[in-house]
């Protein structure tokens, strides 16, 4: 059994994360300390180098993501028991910019792919549109805007899933996955679905920051 | 009708750790009568795929950890978090300890365990100019971006941490008491601010804490010494008597391959141990650079 467990988003941890319910079962592996750069701490140095923009393909830091990417891979094979890993199909977040845009960056799918041999991936959900990136955004987007451009891809929906993991790097207020799960849960009303993400995002600790 | 498993039925399988089952867990497995670090490390080491919440009835976890939450509200205290062993963020180099703990409570930022780290530990009696070393130290390790670990105790802990934080540098404090107790009265101040700028960790069990005589949690302060050396790269001994729980955090240094430095004040003193301990791998601290040098 894996030396590194998932951490459930219990019900002392839910407030941070106020679009999942009880109902939800999301689990993440660490914590990313919002506003501190990314400097701050090795979570918050993965998370930015994971979500270096595909315009930095040329440059060196392209390094850094395609290696840190490759590290979530890892420790999501080590976190999920192979049980697990049979019975899921991985469904990524879509990615902000859609698959025509010169942004578009598919690293969930990526990572998802890295886990190991056979393992179900499929971008059952897609963008009709891009977005803005909703990551430490002041207007953040709500779950009715994702769910009015996330869109079923039906060409990937045989064989019906047996459960899904709605796979994303950070849980932030929930707003993705909320989107993402009743989509899916629309499509596929008899499938277990749960979150898996690579970090929460938590406040630095002062008193009104979670307000 | 639908045959479809519920979101649930993939848990089990997961093995995820739930830190409010598991707090609630540590607790109840604090309360059993012979429970002790060294106890609750052997049921570890003998089922090395075990959590807490493996050994307790998830009932008897939860009432316990709703008691805890309770206590810390009471105290004022809504922020607080663990670590727990097998999870993301839990210090592998805590393991090393020789009976590792498998839960710990903070407050504040638990980035700091990544920092560099160095603790200044000594007497609670310390002399004047013990006190003035240990600040002078602080200032040294801030200097060099070092953050200063230590116990919140009267005399070298209180001159460490405050000087650490006068100079602007980072610190952390181990204490021996849980979350929701202060301790000493004394430093409340400086345990609000640490906790609420810099990073408090406890690894005391607070409902056992509050459950029996307080001559018993004397316990708690010294084995506290063990995880603030794991944690840390390097001890400092300032200042120390024959009988002093610093020494167990100089034993526990040497246990875990980190460096064991001792202030040549101490030596020539009619005191055994730091003879004792330069023998078996302590560097005696003649000038400052022999912990910069060493340190490397």
């Amino acid at each position: 059994m894996a030396d590194l467990r998932l951490t459930k988003i219990d019900e002392s941890l839910q407030e941070l994360h106020y679009h999942l319910s009880e109902d939800d079962s999301c689990y993440f592996l660490f914590e990313y300390t919002s506003g501190q750069g990314f400097g701050y701490s090795a979570t918050n140095q993965l998370i930015a180098n994971i979500k270096k923009s595909p315009l930095t393909r040329n440059t060196l830091q392209w390094r850094y993501k395609t290696r840190d990417m490759g590290q979530c891979s890892v420790d999501l094979a080590r976190a999920l028991p192979d049980s697990v890993k049979a019975q899921l199909t991985f469904v990524p977040v879509p990615p902000s910019k859609a698959r025509d845009h010169v942004e578009h960056d598919d690293r969930m799918k990526q990572i998802c792919e890295g886990i190991g041999e056979g393992v179900d991936v499929r971008e059952l959900v897609y963008q009709t549109a891009s977005t803005r990136a909703s990551h430490e955004n002041d207007e953040r987007i709500t779950v009715e805007e994702l769910m009015e451009v996330y869109a079923i891809d039906e060409a990937r929906c045989d064989p019906v899933p047996a459960a899904i993991a709605i796979i994303d790097d950070v849980i932030t207020a929930g707003t993705h996955y909320r989107a993402m799960a009743d989509t899916l849960r629309a499509r596929f009303p008899d499938t277990q679905i749960i979150g898996v993400f690579i970090a929460r995002r938590v406040y630095p600790d002062e008193p009104d920051a979670a307000a | 009708m639908s045959l479809a498993l519920k979101p649930r039925d993939l848990e089990p399988a997961l093995q995820a750790v739930s830190p409010f089952r598991e707090l609630g867990a540590y607790e109840a497995l604090w309360l059993e009568k012979s429970a002790s670090f060294k106890s609750l490390a052997d049921k570890f080491r003998a089922d090395p795929l075990a959590l807490p919440s493996d050994f307790v009835e998830p009932k008897t976890a939860d009432a316990a950890a709703i008691d805890v939450l309770k206590k810390f509200r009471e105290a004022g205290i809504s922020r607080f978090g663990v670590r727990v062993n097998k999870a993301g963020d839990y210090p592998k180099r805590l393991r090393e300890a020789r009976h590792p703990i498998e839960l710990l409570y903070y407050r504040g930022a638990w980035e700091l365990t990544e920092t560099r780290s160095v603790a200044i530990v000594g007497s609670r009696k310390a002399s004047l100019e013990g006190q003035r070393r240990a600040a002078r130290l602080a200032r040294h390790l801030v200097e060099r971006d070092i953050t200063v670990v230590s116990g919140l105790a009267e005399g070298i802990d209180t001159a460490a941490h405050k000087a650490t934080l006068e100079a602007g540098g980072k610190t952390i404090t181990v204490v021996g008491t849980p979350l929701h107790h202060i301790y000493p009265k004394q430093n409340k101040a400086l345990q609000e601010r640490i906790a609420r700028d810099f990073l408090l960790i406890s690894q005391v069990p607070a409902l056992r804490y509050d459950a029996q005589d307080y001559r018993r949690n004397r316990t708690f302060f010294p084995e506290r010494n063990v995880t603030m050396s794991a944690l840390t790269e390097a001890t400092i001994i300032v200042e120390a008597s024959e009988t002093s729980g610093t020494l167990t955090q100089a034993r526990a240094a040497l246990h875990q391959g980190r460096k064991l430095f001792i202030l040549n004040a101490c030596f020539g003193q009619g005191l055994k141990w730091p003879e004792r301990f330069a023998e078996q791998g302590a560097i005696r601290v003649r000038e400052p650079d022999d912990i910069w040098n060493a340190l490397g």
